[in-house]
């Protein structure tokens, strides 16, 4: 009686079905996500709205329980912060008109062409660290249109667009790569992603950077990446890494706005 | 039904809340491995994998590509657990 061979049968097809898996993986897989990916966001759309809502709703309750002096020390905190942040706004709104009258007479008035989503699901609940919104292609937005957070402040742009849905790929993902402007001088650049709205940028050591220096995106209108937050200097190194800081934390993102392309 | 189906359809039942509420990913991931150490043929962890990717995968420079991460855990998760319970006889 030969168990032996039967096992061994067995070992080999079991090996060999495995491989065939595998292999079956690498070449099918990426076709087979194409065509489930619009159909899964699908089915999820009225989970994702849903909790939205939910979201909302459980805010208010958990308020009841705070303490009353927390409650008033953060009311006068937060008043204060508004009064500064008024006289800034009234500041800007008028350098903001100045630079519209300047760009209408030099010829060079862009036209804003933006439209408003809310995030269905935030980067932390993949590990791809991208965010689904409620916005696609029925509202005319295609893949590579830029994504903004308070109007000026760029986060990423669409990687996919589905009818109803998109998917948003964050320019601080780690490893992903964007041409930017540093600081008041407007040196040109390559920053990397480190992942959650952080950058990283390599410098050659001669060149006069400082913490809170401003990091934008080419082009005629001045869109903000982020503030540098760090320089990292050695002596022996000819670079100095500046690390960069989104100014909005991608992980508490509510709403977002998606400038169409043309 | 045995109790050790109930448990599972349990689990099924929290990833795919987890995963259509859009919880952080280590809930669900969590869930996985947990299905996968109990159960011998937890074979919907590799379907669980499949919609995470076609729902949140992107092009990537970091993953290659794209749309291979969560299968390729999931499948490593399988064979090491697989591998590691017949180690200790479990």
């Amino acid at each position: 009686m030969n168990y032996h061979l039967k096992t061994n049968n067995r070992k080999k097809s079991r090996k060999l079905f495995w491989f065939v898996l595998v292999v079956l993986i690498i070449f099918a897989y990426p076709k087979t996500n194409n065509l489930f990916s619009g159909v899964f966001k699908s089915a999820l759309d009225p989970f994702w709205n849903n909790d939205k809502k939910q979201e909302e709703k459980s805010l208010n309750f958990f308020g009841f329980f705070s303490a009353k002096e927390k409650l008033l020390s953060a009311n006068e905190q937060l008043e204060k912060d508004l009064s500064e942040a008024e006289m800034m706004l009234a500041d800007r709104n008028l350098l903001l008109k100045e630079n519209l009258e300047l760009k209408d007479i030099l010829g060079r008035l862009a036209t804003n062409n933006m439209i408003l989503a809310s995030v269905l699901a935030k980067p932390n609940a993949s590990l791809y660290d991208t965010a689904i919104i409620d916005a696609g292609s029925n509202l005319g937005i295609k893949v590579g249109d830029k994504v903004f957070v308070l109007g000026n402040i760029l986060v990423g742009e669409i990687a996919e667009a589905s009818k109803n849905n998109s998917t948003v790929k964050f320019y601080s993902s780690f490893k992903e790569e964007v041409s930017v402007m540093v600081g008041l001088y407007n040196i040109e650049a390559t920053a990397v992603g480190r992942g959650a709205g952080n950058f990283e940028i390599k410098l050659p050591r001669d060149i006069d950077i400082k913490v809170d220096d401003p990091i934008f995106i080419a082009g005629t209108e001045a869109r903000v990446l982020g503030n540098v937050s760090e320089i990292i200097f050695d002596p022996k190194d000819p670079f100095q890494l500046v690390l960069i800081k989104s100014p909005v934390n991608l992980f508490e993102l509510k709403w977002v706005q998606i400038l169409k392309s043309e | 039904m045995g109790s050790n189906i109930k448990i599972r359809i349990i689990i099924d039942f929290l990833i795919v809340i987890f995963i259509a509420m859009a919880f952080p990913w280590w809930l669900s991931l969590g869930l996985v491995f947990l299905g996968i150490f109990l159960y011998r043929n937890f074979y919907e962890a590799f379907l669980f994998a499949f919609v995470m990717d076609s729902v949140y995968s992107v092009t990537k420079n970091l993953f290659f590509g794209r749309m291979f991460v969560y299968i390729v855990i999931v499948f490593v998760l399988f064979l090491f657990v697989r591998w590691f319970k017949e180690r200790l006889r479990l």
